[in-house]
């Protein structure tokens, strides 16, 4: 069957990789409304070059949209995102999932969009350093310092999902 | 805090999160996208002619042709964009581009010259115009622009200010000040409305309230109560200020949200969501943007574009077609469309 205008695998390809897609862009951004947002935009990005990708790799380029998208968001509202950050000192409970997803909502808030982005590409997405850095525009260089320091801040901001974590191991 | 452990962590996060299927709607906007860019890229590809009767909704007119993508089948038509980007209570939205984006679009045949320039204006003199097709307050002197695109300034600083009831006064120039054929200008008084002749040149006075002609804007198909008519309606279009939540917007992230927007009336209601991008506090539109200016033909209808560098733009009602139809330049304070 001829899909000349690439329609029908467009709508293929987006209907079996938009959850995934919302699922990364909910851990980077952290509201799913504007989630959804940074998915339709994504997910319209690659319909624009999908003659060109759809023999290459439209993941990695939606994925790319997201990232870079979320980041000039995030700079441009930062004072409005500072804003929600909380304290992160919420004494946690004994292991409830709420809690836990309270707890890390609250420690990735800690990050920078940068840093969170790539604790998210490298233990969500399971991307390597290489990938990592090209959806982020970085070298691999920085995906490594960005990880180590990203990391230590996770642990420092929110030493009670680290005790959490430690305990149900 | 294991790798692993963060791993697992972050998957139960997000485990539950859905959203509707968008699949097709990314494509047609992309199609929507697609469009307009191409129409942005063919600057100087002048479109069919358009019928050219300002002020008055022409009812022959030539359709517009739509520059080709490279590559597409010569057999293959491009027909307007009928799917709105988004609709609002059931009324169809489309979005304009955004302040710069307009800056950038290819132009269109029309009555305006390509460029506008008011300090290029001379003073005006009995006989060079029978009427004019626009009008550009600026303090105490009005510009006109004639049908050959020449410019005449005019003065009016015999026209006193006027006292609105709640006892403010203001300078009387308007979006109303050109008559409909345009061979007026007409200032309300406190006492009568002072009307100047275009082709002769001189003053007069009518009895107070006799001198403007204002026509009904539509009414939108929703409750716009929270937002501001603004500027003059023509022919079924008119312009709202800021206000009515949940006007969707094209991105909330890059443009301001519960944005300015334009009503019209085609086989069915339909909106033109004002577009204005973050940027910083610079290169914004202005309060009160977009006012309608009138009608090319009875497909495309004319706004102001207000901001740093002023522009008229001409959208294709009903579609995601826009085009450029006049740079302004030089200061002014409101203008008035035949």
């Amino acid at each position: 069957m001829t899909d000349p205008d690439g329609a029908a695998s467009f709508t293929r390809w987006a209907s079996e990789r938009q959850q995934a897609l919302l699922r990364t862009a909910v851990l980077l951004c952290g509201d799913h409304h504007r989630a959804e947002d940074l998915v339709q935009h994504a997910l319209t990005e690659v319909a624009l070059r999908w003659s060109r990708l759809r023999d290459q790799h439209p993941d990695a380029y939606a994925r790319q949209v997201i990232v870079r998208t979320n980041i000039s968001w995030w700079r441009r509202r930062r004072r409005e995102v500072v804003l929600d950050v909380r304290d992160g000192t919420v004494t946690a409970g004994p292991g409830p999932a709420v809690d836990r997803r309270l707890l890390l909502d609250r420690a990735l808030a800690q990050l920078t969009p940068k840093q969170r982005a790539t604790v998210v590409l490298r233990f969500y997405d399971d991307l390597s350093e290489r990938d990592t850095a090209e959806a982020l525009g970085v070298s691999v260089g920085t995906v490594k310092s960005q990880t180590h320091v990203a990391l230590a801040r996770l642990r420092q901001a929110a030493p009670e999902l680290a005790d959490l974590l430690e305990e149900s191991t | 805090m294991t790798q692993e452990r963060l791993r697992e962590l972050l998957r139960e996060r997000v485990a539950e999160e859905r959203m509707p299927d968008w699949s097709t709607q990314a494509w047609q906007r992309a199609r929507v996208v697609r469009r307009r860019r191409r129409l942005g890229v063919a600057a100087g590809v002048v479109a069919g002619t358009v019928a050219v009767s300002v002020g008055v909704a022409a009812v022959n007119s030539t359709p517009v042709s739509d520059p080709r993508e490279p590559g597409m089948s010569d057999v293959q038509t491009s027909e307007p964009v009928a799917e709105p980007d988004a609709t609002y209570r059931g009324t169809p939205v489309w979005w304009s581009p955004d302040q710069r984006e307009e800056r950038e679009l290819a132009p269109i045949d029309s009555p305006f010259p390509a460029e506008i320039d008011l300090d290029a204006s001379t003073p005006y003199v009995a006989g060079e115009l029978d009427h004019a097709i626009a009008a550009f307050a600026r303090g105490r002197e009005v510009v006109l622009l004639g049908a050959e695109g020449q410019l005449r300034t005019v003065d009016v600083s015999s026209v006193e200010k006027f006292t609105k009831p709640n006892g403010y006064w203001y300078f009387p120039a308007s979006e109303w000040m050109l008559s409909r054929d345009g061979d007026r200008l007409i200032f309300p008084q406190d006492d009568e409305d002072k009307v100047f002749s275009i082709p002769d040149a001189t003053w007069s006075t009518v009895p107070k309230g006799t001198g403007l002609t204002k026509q009904r804007p539509p009414v939108p198909p929703f409750d716009a109560s929270a937002a501001q008519q603004y500027g003059a309606a023509h022919n079924g279009a008119a312009s709202w200020g800021m206000g009515v939540a949940g006007l969707p917007v094209r991105d909330s992230g890059e443009y301001l949200s519960g944005p300015e927007f334009l009503v019209a009336e085609a086989d069915q209601m339909v909106m033109l969501a004002f577009m204005d991008r973050f940027s910083d506090g610079q290169d914004s539109r202005w309060k009160n943007c977009c006012p309608v200016a009138g009608w090319l033909d009875r497909d495309w209808v004319v706004y102001e574009s207000r901001q740093s560098t002023p522009l008229l733009v001409a959208w294709r009602v009903g579609t995601g077609e826009f085009r450029l139809v006049s740079r302004i330049l030089g200061q002014y304070d409101v203008a008035s469309f035949a």
